[in-house]
């Protein structure tokens, strides 16, 4: 009889390993972190067959952890510096190197193929030590906002990495010693789909090679962004880049020559207009009807050029501009722009006029609104309830309003913040950004955003704090929350512990500029094993712009890191300096 | 249980408890083993599947069949939306069945290779168990005790994933 059912049980465990097999590659991305701790055979196929990871704080573990447990892994993202230090890179220093992990993961991970570093630092030495390690099979490779190299590592990417589908180098400073890198890449790669480099200074190449690269990938390439380029060079990328979708550069008359008309190649749908002339408005007319995305960060565009141009753009659904659009262009975009699902308003700087009416007008208009990101002169709570009531899909939201504008707000937003978050039930991440000196939220409202806010995973909060008391009121909530960002929000020691304590979901806490860290040690009532936290202070040689420091608290399975520059200083676990 | 139509071939599927089937041919060439077997000449009049018990065999059945029957999608580029549907909620009412059931049957359809169903049952469990908790999942999917992490090895494989791994 035992043995009757020992080989039953036997039988069940074959025929359950099976099922498990079949089901793992259909297991939804988000549910496999559950999944591998159902069991020993699930956490084995799941370490076996997990292809991609991002990590979003580069110290969170160490990199021979994360190649001992996902060892076929074909896909990294791997983050590091704290955005708000990305801000001041000269006097903020912090660490985030990619150089362990460029060997643990070179010599390890056999079927890398697409590595992202976002906000590291990274030598030439790493870029040489990757392209040698994995370069034949690397298929993507992303620096974004990334410094600490130079042309000169890159020259080794464009050596041996010729199987390159996607180069990134978005918004990264890069030392430049010339264009051989780009010659390099323009001579080997024959399957290249996307070339990036917009936002960093990299101009010292050979436009020619810019032709070669469309010349050879003619087939392949889809995605072109650049800095600057004579009109001459793009028209001739143009004619041979026949599958291009999307352009983001800033063309120029040479001197010399004369401005001369240029075709788009025929599949144009995601396009950056920057620096260009208004005098182009007429070519972009020609196919505005099937953009999909449409970035107008340029400083010649007013809510005319805006309205002219969107009015048309009936498939429009990434819109990227500044508050150069204003009201009446916001209006236009919720008329016409049906199938808008991400739009970012940023400050433009000269006179800002996008303010509650436009922002209700948009959310009336395009329902499809998955993120929407604003920076706005003032604010109603009937707004935000309007958003609430309106735009169901929305995962992202971000409020800013402006710091030096005087205009009469609704304040506080507890009623609007919480028909924001009861309707749009599945946002995940939330920033409210408001004016210092004011109680843009108070005490009900950040409890409020505990309340409703069961989805939200990231959160960033700047200058809309009442008491101590709101942060223990958002503490009871939330039941997700992961990232909480504050600024301006100078809450008591006593209080961030409690609330590092009371919210075991959090993995990462940052405080910008913490005037109140003077205020004795009530800080460490939030440590406890494997939580470490940083202190960073700001080095700046104008004595009268010294800044508090700003609080850096993460949860971390790695010992305590060595590379801890001179500014920060390791409130947790202590480190003796010698 | 059988169908039938006249002309048309018939094979006999005999289920582990004994119980026999007879079926079209066309609706047995669902399966990819099946149709190997007869194309390898090596299938007698009846079939024995000794691993497949007759309640899930006659769900087996019931799915090819409706299957056989469809347009198929690689005969007509353009059939019609009304059959694609048609299709569609069909498979979504055949998946509702208890996970019992739905591991017999995906582990029938991997035995008799037959790859639209092994995907749908997958992409069931994978439904039922989204956005769930590791303790749910258990339960879900009946894991045996003793088939679990060790304590230490879950603690930390539990820190690996909350704090630095999405």
């Amino acid at each position: 009889m035992e043995d009757k059912e020992h080989k039953q049980c036997r039988f069940d465990t074959e025929l359950i390993d099976t099922v498990f097999d079949c089901v793992i590659p259909y297991i939804y991305p988000n549910d496999l972190n559950s999944v591998s701790l159902v069991s020993r055979k699930l956490y084995e196929l799941d370490s076996m067959t997990r292809k991609h990871v991002t990590i979003q704080n580069c110290y969170s573990v160490p990199p021979s952890c994360l190649v001992k447990r996902f060892p076929n892994l074909e896909s990294l993202t791997l983050k590091g510096y704290p955005r708000a230090g990305m801000f001041s890179l000269e006097s903020f220093k912090w660490g985030g190197y990619v150089t362990p992990w460029v060997e643990e993961i070179g010599m390890r991970l056999k079927r890398l193929e697409c590595v992202r570093f976002r906000r590291m630092i990274v030598r030439d030495h790493d870029l040489e030590v990757l392209a040698g390690m994995c370069g034949g099979r690397i298929k993507v490779l992303k620096l974004d906002s990334c410094w600490g190299f130079s042309t000169d590592g890159l020259l080794h990417i464009g050596k041996k990495c010729s199987g390159l589908r996607i180069l990134s180098l978005e918004k990264s400073f890069i030392d430049e010693n010339g264009g051989e890198w780009l010659h390099e890449l323009a001579l080997r790669n024959k399957c290249l789909e996307s070339l990036n480099y917009c936002l960093t200074r990299l101009d010292k190449y050979d436009y020619e090679d810019l032709v070669l690269i469309a010349k050879n990938c003619s087939e392949s390439l889809v995605s072109l962004k650049l800095r600057g380029c004579p009109w001459k060079y793009v028209a001739e990328v143009f004619s041979y880049a026949v599958n291009l979708e999307e352009f983001d550069g800033r063309p120029y008359i040479d001197e010399g020559e004369e401005y001369i008309g240029v075709k788009f190649p025929p599949k144009m749908r995601r396009l950056t207009w920057s620096n260009w002339n208004t005098l182009d408005i007429p070519i972009i007319q020609s196919f505005e009807h099937q953009l999909t995305k449409l970035n107008l960060i340029c400083p010649f565009f007013g809510s005319d050029e805006h309205c002219v141009l969107i009015h048309k753009c009936l498939n429009l659904e990434e819109l990227y501009t500044t508050d150069a659009i204003e009201d009446s262009g916001l209006q236009v975009a919720s008329h016409f722009c049906k199938n808008l699902r991400k739009i970012k308003i940023t400050r433009c700087w000269l006179e800002g006029t996008v303010s509650h009416i436009g922002l209700t007008d948009l959310a009336k208009g395009c329902l499809e609104l998955e993120c929407l990101h604003v920076n706005i002169k003032d604010i109603k709570n009937e707004t935000l309830e309007c958003i609430g009531a309106n735009l169901k899909k929305l995962r992202d939201f971000y409020l800013g309003l402006f710091h030096e504008v005087e205009e009469v707000c609704e304040l506080p937003l507890d009623n609007g913040v919480r028909a924001l978050l009861t309707g749009c039930t599945k946002l995940v991440k939330l920033g409210i950004d408001l004016r210092s000196g004011t109680r843009g939220l108070t005490d009900v409202g950040w409890g409020n955003i505990g309340k409703y806010g069961q989805n939200v995973v990231d959160m960033n909060l700047g200058f809309c704090r009442d008491t101590d008391a709101g942060l223990q009121e958002l503490s009871k909530g939330c039941p997700k929350l992961q990232k909480l960002k504050m600024s301006g929000c100078d809450f008591s020691q006593q209080a961030l512990a409690n609330f590092v304590l009371n919210v075991t979901s959090l993995r990462y806490l940052w405080v910008q500029d913490y005037y109140a860290f003077e205020n004795g040690h009530d800080i460490f009532a939030m440590v406890r094993p494997f939580w470490k936290m940083e202190l960073i202070k700001y080095q700046s040689n104008v004595a009268d712009q010294q800044k508090p420091p700003s609080l850096l608290a993460y949860y971390s399975v790695a010992e305590q890191r060595k590379d801890i520059p001179d500014n920060v200083i390791p409130l947790y676990p202590y480190v003796q300096f010698e | 249980m059988s169908t039938s139509s006249s002309s048309s071939k018939k094979i006999v599927l005999k289920s582990a408890d004994n119980e026999t089937f007879e079926i079209d041919e066309i609706v047995a060439l669902e399966s990819q083993a099946i149709k190997n077997m007869i194309e390898d000449e090596c299938a007698d009049n009846v079939i024995p599947l000794g691993n497949i018990d007759s309640k899930t065999l006659s769900k087996i059945i019931e799915y090819c069949k409706k299957h056989a029957e469809s347009p198929k999608k690689d005969d007509n580029a353009d059939i019609d939306e009304k059959a694609v549907e048609d299709l569609k909620s069909f498979d979504a009412e055949f998946a509702k069945v208890d996970m019992p059931l739905i591991q017999d049957i995906l582990m029938a359809a991997n035995f008799l290779n037959i790859d639209n169903l092994i995907g749908l049952m997958c992409r069931t469990i994978a439904d039922r168990i989204k956005g769930k908790t590791p303790e749910e999942i258990r339960k879900i999917l009946n894991i045996n005790k003793n088939d679990l992490l060790s304590p230490e090895q879950e603690a930390k494989a539990r820190e690996e994933n909350s704090w630095a791994f999405d």
